[in-house]
């Protein structure tokens, strides 16, 4: 009972783009252990919102793509306007296990933590290729300098946040350059957050469907420029 | 007068004209009209005087008059270009705006709906 009315106020947001081969394994893995599960359907232009149809869940749809950042950010705030007490943020294509999301909720019930941030190098990058883990580490290391936060994954879709901290979150870029910008404003608000250990499976979907490694520099400018103006 | 200067004085004053009339007319914005005046201005006296520009250039330490407004150019464009970007993202960010608050309006209200025909499916005669 008492774990039940936890789960209650617990609410999952899943920015979707054209994600219809995998969101409904992954929605209904979810559904399996938390009741609320918010789909954001980032204007996608296949099939994505006839293939949850009989699912218990929130569907919300951007008519038009405005990118992860944005998605997430309409997701968070329904969930706040649901009176959500713990919102996590997870990945639609099949990179997140749904067993990693009560390491990320636990502490943040305990009163541990304000956000709790998944880690692929504190636990385990399934087939993760080269490049890809070069480009991160780099990522960390830019976010270490920059933003003077010290995390030992900087680009992880799975976090969970409080309704205080969710609350005062603001990701005003609409695409991948929010990554940074959440633990620019964790630093900031001097959030308490914690690494959590998660499982990432990179699949040949995946990776062709995730980010180009050449991104990561259009980030770090985007990023660089919002410092300078402001 | 040389060649050059007879073909391009004409049109720079037809352009100088052209910003002048939609001042007169109340046309646009003020400021950006003032500055294209003064550019349109300035560019015809440089064509009239280029000894001008390179005694300009030369007070500042640059050697031609034609560098002088190569230099001019390159930070006018770095300007116009940071002004644009600036202006492109928060277009940008009201956009995403609108875009949310019809997400999110059109998702409570698909709820309340449901809500409502659940109410009548309860409610109603018992067959």
């Amino acid at each position: 009972m008492q774990l039940s009315a936890n789960r209650d106020n617990v609410f999952i947001v899943i920015p979707a783009y054209n994600e219809s081969r995998n969101i409904r394994d992954v929605v209904a893995r979810v559904l399996a252990i938390y009741p609320h599960v918010v789909v954001v359907d980032d204007g996608s232009t296949d099939d994505l919102a006839a293939r949850l149809t009989g699912l218990r869940l929130f569907v919300l749809r951007h008519p038009i793509n405005r990118g992860q950042g944005a998605a997430l950010q309409t997701g968070i705030r329904f969930a706040l306007l649901k009176n959500a007490e713990i919102i996590v943020t997870f990945d639609a294509d099949g990179q997140h296990d749904a067993a990693d999301l009560e390491a990320l909720v636990e502490p943040i019930q305990a009163g541990e933590c304000d956000v709790a941030l998944g880690s692929r190098f504190l636990g385990r990058a399934h087939h993760i290729p080269f490049i890809r883990k070069a480009v991160l580490k780099l990522g960390i290391l830019f976010t270490r300098v920059v933003s003077r936060i010290e995390v030992s994954d900087t680009h992880n879709g799975l976090r969970a946040f409080s309704r205080r901290a969710a609350c005062s979150l603001h990701i005003s870029m609409d695409r991948m350059a929010h990554a940074s910008e959440i633990l620019d404003q964790i630093k900031q608000a001097h959030w308490r957050f914690k690494e959590v250990p998660v499982n990432i499976y990179y699949s040949a979907h995946s990776r062709a469907k995730g980010q180009s490694s050449w991104n990561a520099l259009a980030i770090a400018f985007q990023v660089l420029f919002k410092r300078i103006t402001g | 007068m040389n060649l050059f200067q007879l073909i391009a004085l004409p049109f720079i004053a037809f352009l100088f004209l052209r910003s002048a009339f939609r001042v007169m007319r109340g046309r646009g914005s003020r400021r950006v009209t003032l500055l294209e005046a003064i550019i349109w201005l300035s560019a015809s006296i440089a064509v009239l005087q280029p000894n001008l520009t390179i005694q300009i250039a030369n007070l500042i330490g640059i050697g031609r008059g034609a560098d002088l407004v190569l230099y001019l150019l390159v930070l006018g464009n770095l300007f116009a270009w940071f002004f644009f970007y600036r202006k492109m993202q928060k277009q940008e960010s009201e956009i995403t705006e609108l875009v949310r608050q019809f997400a999110l309006r059109d998702a409570l209200a698909n709820e309340s709906e449901s809500a409502r025909n659940k109410i009548t499916d309860s409610n109603g005669p018992a067959i």
